[in-house]
C-alpha cells in the first residue's frame, strides 16, 4: 500500500503512513489524505485502495441490540390457560386472557421485548382472576345448591 | 411434578362430571355471567355438555353448547404441544395454534357465537 499524508482535526497535514496505518492514527472515511498521484486532497472513503479499510468501520459492526434490553428466552404466552380459562367460563376476562396471550408472540417476534413481557404477566393476572371467579362460582354453586335442596 | 398434579386435577374434574348431571344437580359450579346478567355466555352449557359427551350422547352434548366442537378440538391440540411436547415433535402444531392468525379467528368465532346464542 502507498504512504499517505492525511490532515488533523486542525486541518495540518501529517504522514506519511503506510496507507493500512492510516485507522490508527485516527483517520475516518472523511478524513482528507493524499499520496504521490493524486490529484488533491480526496476523503479516505473515496480513495479505492483504502476504502476497505473504513468499511469495516461501520459495515462490520453490529447495529444496536433494539430498545428494550436483550433477547432472553421468550415468556410464556398461557394460551392454553386462557382458552381454558373462556372453555370454563369465567366472561368476558378469558377473552381478555386470549388477547394478551396473542399478543405476546406478536410483539416478540417484532423486538419489542418489554412489552411482550408485560403482555404475558397481563395474561398471566386474567387467568388468575378467571380462576378466581371459577372458584367463586363453584361455591356460589354449591350454596345455591344446599338451600335449595333445604327448601 | 407439576405435571401429574394438573392431570389428576382434570382427570377428577371429569369424573365428577361423568358421575353428576349438572341438569338435575345444583351443587355444581354456576356461570356468573349467566347469574348476573340472565344471558348465556359463549361457554354455557359446558358442563351439562361434557357430561353428556362423557356418557357418548353426542347429539344431546351439542344441544347444550355446539361450540365445543370448535373449543375442545383446539384446546387438545394447545394441551398436547404444552404438555406432551417431549423433543420438538409437534412443533409445527404448535406454532400453528399460536399462529396469531388463528387465534384471531377464534376469537371472532367465540364472540360471534356468544352474540348469536343470545338473539336467537
Amino acid at each position: 500500500m502507498k504512504e499517505y499524508y492525511y490532515l488533523n482535526d486542525r486541518k495540518e497535514q501529517e504522514g506519511p503512513v503506510a496507507g493500512e496505518d492510516l485507522p490508527r492514527y485516527g483517520v475516518g472515511r472523511s478524513t482528507l489524505v493524499w499520496a504521490e498521484g493524486m490529484a488533491q486532497w480526496t476523503p479516505a472513503g473515496n480513495v479505492p485502495e483504502l476504502a476497505p479499510l473504513f468499511q469495516s468501520q461501520n459495515g462490520g459492526t453490529p447495529p444496536p441490540p433494539p430498545a428494550g434490553g436483550s433477547a432472553e428466552e421468550k415468556p410464556d404466552n398461557l394460551l392454553v390457560w386462557s382458552i381454558l380459562a373462556t372453555v370454563l367460563c369465567c366472561l368476558p376476562l378469558g377473552i381478555v386472557a386470549i388477547v394478551y396471550s396473542a399478543k405476546v408472540d406478536t410483539l416478540w417476534t417484532q423486538g419489542r421485548y418489554e412489552e411482550s413481557r408485560e403482555a404475558a404477566s397481563k395474561a398471566k393476572t386474567f387467568c388468575l382472576i378467571s380462576l378466581g371467579l371459577g372458584i367463586v362460582s363453584a361455591i356460589l354453586g354449591f350454596i345455591f345448591g344446599f338451600f335449595s335442596a333445604l327448601m | 411434578m407439576r405435571k401429574a398434579a394438573v392431570i389428576t386435577a382434570i382427570l377428577l374434574a371429569f369424573g365428577v362430571l361423568y358421575a353428576v348431571d349438572p341438569e338435575r344437580e345444583p351443587f355444581m359450579p354456576r356461570c356468573l355471567f349467566h347469574w348476573l346478567t340472565g344471558l348465556d355466555c359463549p361457554a354455557c352449557g359446558s358442563q351439562r355438555a361434557l357430561h353428556q359427551l362423557f356418557h357418548l350422547h353426542v347429539r344431546e352434548a351439542l344441544a347444550y353448547n355446539p361450540f365445543l366442537v370448535v373449543s375442545l378440538p383446539y384446546l387438545g391440540a394447545l394441551a398436547l404441544c404444552r404438555w406432551f411436547n417431549d423433543g420438538g415433535r409437534l412443533d409445527r402444531l404448535k406454532s400453528m395454534c399460536h399462529h396469531p392468525a388463528v387465534i384471531r379467528l377464534y376469537l371472532v368465532l367465540l364472540i360471534a357465537w356468544w352474540v348469536a346464542r343470545n338473539l336467537v
